[in-house]
C-alpha cells in the first residue's frame, strides 16, 4: 500500500513493538505515531532503556514493528519481503553509528563506495568518482587501520552522504554515482 | 578493487587477506590433506597397475574354454542311482574360427588368439619336465600377452619344428638357443625342436611349464588337427572383463573365464586395497572440511560487527552467503594446488628412494594431470560445502545485534 507521493518522508502509524522474555511478552514501543516531513530535524530524547535504539532500528528497517505501520517515502513496509526491505535500506537509508563502523578490509574510499556497491553489485568508474567527490581533500585509497583515529568521526557521516538519506531530511535525490 | 569482480568475490577476497595468518594455515591445512590424498592415490595407483601389469603378464583377460562335457542318462531311463562325472578330454572349440570372427568385431576387444595348448614332456638328454604346450599364432597371441617383449635371448620365431621356452626350464634342462628339445605328448606323438628364443614372463613357475610353439606344431602333437583347445582375448578396459566374459558365454555356449575369476584372491585384494585407500581418503577430506567450517565459523563471529554493517548498507542475506560459500571454495582451491605441488615433491623423492637394487625404479609412479584437476575440483566443493553452515549463519545474523556486537 503507498501513500500519495508529498513531501512526507517517514510516517509511523500506531506502531507497536514487544520482545518475548521467557513466557511473557514485554512490549517496549506502544502505539507511536510520528510523522516527518522532507528537510526536518529531528531529535529523539529520552532516558536509558526507554525504546530509543528500538524506534531508530524499526525507523532504519533493521528490525520490524511488532503491530503498526510504517511508510518511508509513502512505501509501507511491513508487507514488503526480506529482500525488498533491504533493498530499501540500501537505497534509502543512511545510518549515522555512535561507534566508528567501517570495514577495515576496504579502503577507506572504498568504505565510502560501499552502499552504492552492495547495491549495484560491482564497482565501476562512476561510482569510485562519486565517493572521490565526497572524500575530497583526503587520501583517497589510504587504509581505514592507518587512519583509523582521524577518521573516527567523520566518515560515518561521509558514508551516510555516499548514499543520500532522505528518511534524515537531507532532501538529496537519488544520484547515480 | 577490480571492476569486472562482483562484490561477493572482492568480500571474499579481501576477507580472506585480512586474516592472513588464518587463511593461510588453514591453506596449509587443506594443502597437506590434498597432497597425502594424491600421494597416497598415485602411489596406489601406480602399485595397483604394476600388480596387475605383472599378473596379466604370462595370462590372457579372458580365455574361452570348450563347454565342458556331462555324463547324461538316456531319456526315460532312470534306473542308475548315480551318475559319475565325466573325465574331460582335450578337444577343440567347435567352429572356433566363426567364434573368432564374431569376437574380432566386438569393440570392446583389442586382439583374439586362437591357442592350441595341452600337457607334454621336454625331454633332454637324461632330464624331464612336465611342461605346458601351448600352440600359437605369434602375432595374434603378442597383441593378448606380449612374449616379444619379454624374449631375453634369441628370438620369437616358431616355425615348425621351433620352440620357444622359460629361462627356468632352459636352466632346468640346461639348454639355450640354438639346443634341441624332445616334446612326448600323453597320446604318444612326438617331436624335436630347436630353441629359437628364451622368454621371462616375470613369473617363475610359468617360466619353467611354458613350452611356446607354433599353432600347427601343436595341433599336430595333441592330435588336434586343425582345432584350438582355447580363444584367448585381450580387452580394452580390463576392469570390464568379468561382464564381458558372461556376456561372450552367453552368446556363444563357450566356458568364459576373466582374469578376475580366475585371480579371484588378487581381484579380492586389489578390491580391499582400493576401498581402504576411498575410506582414508574420505576421512581426510572430513577433517579438511571440518578444518575449513571452523576457520570459517570463527571468521564469521568476528566479522559479526561488519556483517552487520553490510547488511545495514543494503548487503542482501544471499550476498553475505555467497561471500562466505566463495571464502570456503578459495581456500579448498588455493590448498589443493599446494596440496597437489607437495605431493609432486613427495613423488619425486619417492622415485630416488625406492629403486631395486640394480637402480631401476620398483614401479611406475605418476600424478596424471586429471588427479589434479580431481582433486582441485573435489577440495573447492569440500570448502564450499564446509563453507555452507558458517556462511548461512552469516546470512542470518541479525543487524541489530551484530552491529550492537
Amino acid at each position: 500500500m503507498a501513500e500519495t507521493p508529498n513531501n512526507t518522508v517517514l510516517r509511523l502509524n500506531a506502531i507497536r513493538k514487544s520482545y518475548l522474555s521467557g513466557e511473557s511478552e514485554l512490549e517496549v514501543l506502544h502505539g507511536i505515531d510520528l510523522t516527518l516531513e522532507r528537510g526536518e530535524f529531528a531529535a529523539l530524547i529520552g532516558p536509558s532503556g526507554s525504546g530509543k535504539s528500538t524506534l531508530l532500528n524499526l525507523i532504519g528497517l533493521l528490525d520490524r514493528p511488532t503491530a503498526g505501520q510504517l511508510f518511508i517515502d509513502g512505501e509501507e513496509t511491513s508487507t514488503l519481503a526480506e529482500s525488498s526491505i533491504t533493498k530499501l535500506r540500501g537505497q534509502r537509508i543512511g545510518f549515522v553509528f555512535q561507534h566508528h563502523c567501517l570495514i577495515p578490509a576496504f579502503s577507506a574510499l572504498e568504505n565510502v563506495m560501499m552502499p552504492l556497491l552492495v547495491d549495484r553489485g560491482r564497482p565501476d568508474a562512476a561510482m569510485r568518482q562519486r565517493a572521490a567527490e565526497l572524500w575530497q581533500r583526503e587520501q583517497a585509497d589510504a587504509r581505514w587501520k592507518q587512519l583509523i583515529a582521524e577518521l573516527r568521526q567523520r566518515t560515518p557521516v561521509r558514508i551516510d552522504e555516499s548514499h543520500y538519506a532522505p528518511t534524515r531530511g537531507s532532501g538529496e535525490k537519488p544520484r547515480a554515482g | 578493487m577490480s571492476p569486472w569482480l562482483p562484490f561477493e568475490w572482492i568480500a571474499a577476497t579481501r576477507f580472506l587477506r585480512e586474516g592472513r595468518t588464518q587463511s593461510l594455515l588453514i591453506i596449509v591445512g587443506v594443502g597437506v590433506g590434498v597432497s597425502v590424498i594424491v600421494f597416497m592415490s598415485a602411489l596406489l595407483s601406480g602399485l595397483q597397475s604394476n600388480l596387475v601389469k605383472r599378473t596379466l603378464s604370462s595370462q590372457s583377460h579372458i580365455v574361452l574354454l570348450p563347454p565342458e562335457e556331462i555324463a547324461r542318462p538316456l531319456d526315460g531311463d532312470k534306473s542308475g542311482p548315480l551318475i559319475q562325472k565325466q573325465a574331460q578330454r582335450l578337444r577343440s572349440i567347435d567352429q572356433w574360427q566363426n567364434i573368432r570372427g564374431r569376437l574380432e568385431k566386438m569393440p570392446e576387444i583389442a586382439a583374439v588368439s586362437p591357442v592350441a595348448s595341452g600337457p607334454a614332456f621336454a625331454v633332454r638328454g637324461d632330464a624331464n619336465k612336465s611342461v605346458s604346450l601351448i600352440g600359437i599364432e605369434p602375432e595374434n597371441y603378442n597383441r593378448v600377452i606380449g612374449l616379444e617383449e619379454r624374449i631375453v635371448a634369441g628370438r620369437l620365431r616358431l616355425n615348425a619344428g621351433e620352440a620357444v621356452i622359460g629361462i627356468e626350464l632352459a636352466k632346468d634342462l640346461g639348454a639355450t638357443v640354438g639346443d634341441k628339445l624332445r616334446l612326448n605328448t600323453g597320446n604318444g606323438a612326438n617331436d624335436t625342436l630347436t630353441i629359437t628364443g628364451l622368454f621371462d614372463l616375470g613369473n617363475k613357475g610359468v617360466n619353467a611349464r611354458n613350452v611356446y610353439v607354433g599353432l600347427r606344431s601343436a595341433q599336430s602333437l595333441l592330435d588336434l588337427v586343425g582345432g584350438v583347445s582355447s580363444i584367448d582375448l585381450s580387452l580394452r578396459d580390463i576392469y570390464a572383463a568379468e561382464g564381458l566374459a558372461l556376456k561372450i558365454a552367453a552368446e556363444t555356449g563357450l566356458q568364459a573365464d576373466s582374469w578376475i575369476k580366475t585371480n579371484a584372491q588378487f581381484f579380492t585384494a586389489l578390491t580391499s586395497q582400493r576401498i581402504s585407500s576411498n575410506v582414508i581418503r574420505f576421512f581426510i577430506g572430513l577433517s579438511v572440511a571440518f578444518g575449513i567450517a571452523s576457520v570459517l565459523v570463527v571468521s564469521v563471529v568476528q566479522r559479526s560487527k561488519e556483517i552487520g554493517i553490510l547488511r545495514a548498507m543494503g548487503a542482501s542475506r544471499g550476498q553475505m552467503l555467497r561471500t562466505f560459500l566463495l571464502q570456503g571454495g578459495i581456500v579448498g582451491l588455493l590448498g589443493s594446488l599446494l596440496g597437489s605441488a607437495l605431493a609432486w615433491s613427495f613423488l619425486a623423492i619417492w622415485r630416488m628412494l625406492a629403486l631395486n637394487p640394480d637402480g631401476t625404479p620398483m614401479f611406475m609412479i605418476s600424478v596424471e594431470p586429471g588427479l589434479i584437476v580431481i582433486a582441485a575440483g573435489g577440495a573447492t566443493l569440500v570448502g564450499i560445502l564446509a563453507a555452507l553452515m558458517p556462511a548461512r549463519r552469516a546470512a542470518n545474523l541479525d543487524p541489530v545485534v551484530a552491529i550492537r556486537g
